[in-house]
């Protein structure tokens, strides 16, 4: 447990690094990026075991949050989408149970639920803190056009190079 | 107490995740420019649409106290307007006493209407003011557009007010462009429109000139607006017009009227009730 503890931990401080270093600096679409943002670190939150008590899903998706807050020099922001997304995730495993129902100690991953089942889980969960992450971002619905827009395009952009990201790397290692 | 530990243990997760997008929102409208204006701004607009609405309520509880305030104010105007006219000059009056005892001075009381009538053939209106505020017979009574009739009677808290459609109620009438005069008084047919007689057949009338008091009399002062010219009735064989004259004043729709104090009021009646008997 304690293993496990230090490996989602290591997983998540990976991620954030890439994003920090590397991905904030990628410009895709419109004029510097205006458009999209290759957001990968939440699938350090998205991979976090099954049986992890909602208590600490929040408190840990909030302290990443600021962690890439800190560095994206938009506090807030990343830590108030992060926690939209805990919030929704333990709903969305409940709507996407399997009929056997989970197993202890099971993570949400590829290799134990099934490669079908993942994708529409991480797409759920990437969709609700893209949109999330937007909204905050631009923070007023009279742009409501330009948060669907933006989240559409990185949500694509993130989904996919989060599924390579996941089907080269096995996580559970 | 109890059971309200036991909601916050099951509940814990919950108000945390409350705690922390609280704190989340409170980060980022005050370390984000963007986010902070937009809030400001929001909050600016909310709050002003708040105060609004609860004003446009609140307003309401002190409209009748409002409204008297306003009718004051109104009175207070009215006698400034018409006083301004009778007193020729501030030096005059102050340097010779007894001329300031003989100036007109018109004093202005705010009534309501609490009775009214337009459709019999001899309306009477009802005021809300009587013998204890000063109201006697024979005052006129106006309202911020026309004018509306001269009182008969008084009682102590009400007065009866013969209306101008009334065919007993002779208003003393002047048209304003060719200054010439003569007595109003109500057809009994429309109650929008009153007549005025006895207007030499060489005044230069046309329809639309402006007809007010003539001032010849002590209830109304002259310059109060009564209506428009609307018709020249021509009766051959006669050497007097027949004006139709549109009212200003809606006698339907009265409310707020003022009634009209003459300080010499007693005086010129009884100088002039002496000429009766040369007549």
């Amino acid at each position: 447990m304690n293993n496990e503890i230090v490996k989602n931990f290591l997983r998540i401080f990976l991620l954030s690094l890439i994003q920090i270093f590397v991905l904030k600096e990628i410009v895709i679409f419109g004029e510097n990026g205006k458009y999209s943002e290759i957001l990968i670190y939440p699938l350090g939150l998205i991979l976090l075991p099954l049986s992890t008590p909602r208590f600490f899903l929040f408190f840990f998706a909030f302290l990443t949050g600021i962690w890439i807050d800190i560095f994206y020099d938009t506090l807030g922001v990343h830590a108030a989408a992060c926690l939209w997304m805990a919030f929704a995730r333990p709903y969305v495993l409940k709507f996407m149970e399997p009929k056997s129902g989970y197993t202890m100690n099971q993570h949400p991953v590829a290799q134990e639920l099934g490669v079908f089942w993942f994708m529409q889980y991480m797409a759920i969960l990437l969709g609700i803190f893209v949109f999330a992450y937007f909204s905050m971002k631009i923070f007023t619905l009279v742009y409501i056009a330009d948060i669907v827009i933006r989240s559409v395009l990185s949500f694509t952009i993130s989904y996919f190079i989060l599924f390579l990201i996941q089907i080269i790397f096995d996580p559970k290692s | 107490m109890l059971k309200l530990l036991q909601q916050v243990i099951q509940h814990g997760s919950f108000i945390l995740f409350l705690l922390l997008q609280f704190l989340c929102f409170y980060f980022i409208i005050s370390y984000n420019q963007d986010q902070k204006k937009i809030y400001l701004y929001s909050h600016q607009k909310l709050n002003s649409s708040v105060t609004s609405r609860y004003k446009g309520v609140v307003d309401y509880f002190g409209l009748k106290k409002k409204n008297a305030i306003l009718a004051e104010e109104n009175a207070r105007l009215m006698e400034q307007h018409y006083n301004s006219k009778t007193i020729i000059s501030k030096e005059n009056i102050e340097t010779d006493s007894s001329f300031n005892a003989l100036v007109e001075k018109y004093q202005i009381i705010p009534a309501r209407v609490i009775n009214n009538s337009i459709n019999r053939p001899n309306n009477l209106i009802t005021i809300n003011k009587g013998g204890k505020d000063g109201i006697l017979p024979n005052m006129g009574v106006i309202t911020t557009t026309g004018i509306v009739g001269i009182v008969t009677d008084t009682s102590r808290n009400f007065s009866l007010v013969l209306s101008v459609l009334n065919p007993n109620c002779k208003i003393s009438s002047k048209l304003i462009r060719c200054g010439f005069f003569g007595p109003m008084i109500w057809d009994g047919e429309n109650p929008q429109y009153s007549t005025l007689v006895d207007i030499q057949k060489y005044a230069d009338v046309k329809i639309g000139d402006t007809v007010s008091t003539s001032g010849y009399s002590y209830i109304f002062p002259g310059q109060v607006p009564i209506g428009t010219v609307n018709e020249i009735e021509n009766n051959p064989g006669a050497f007097t017009y027949n004006i139709h004259v549109k009212l200003f004043q809606d006698m339907a729709i009265l409310d707020e009227v003022y009634i009209i104090k003459n300080s010499t009021m007693m005086e010129r009646s009884e100088l002039e009730s002496k000429g009766i008997k040369y007549e």
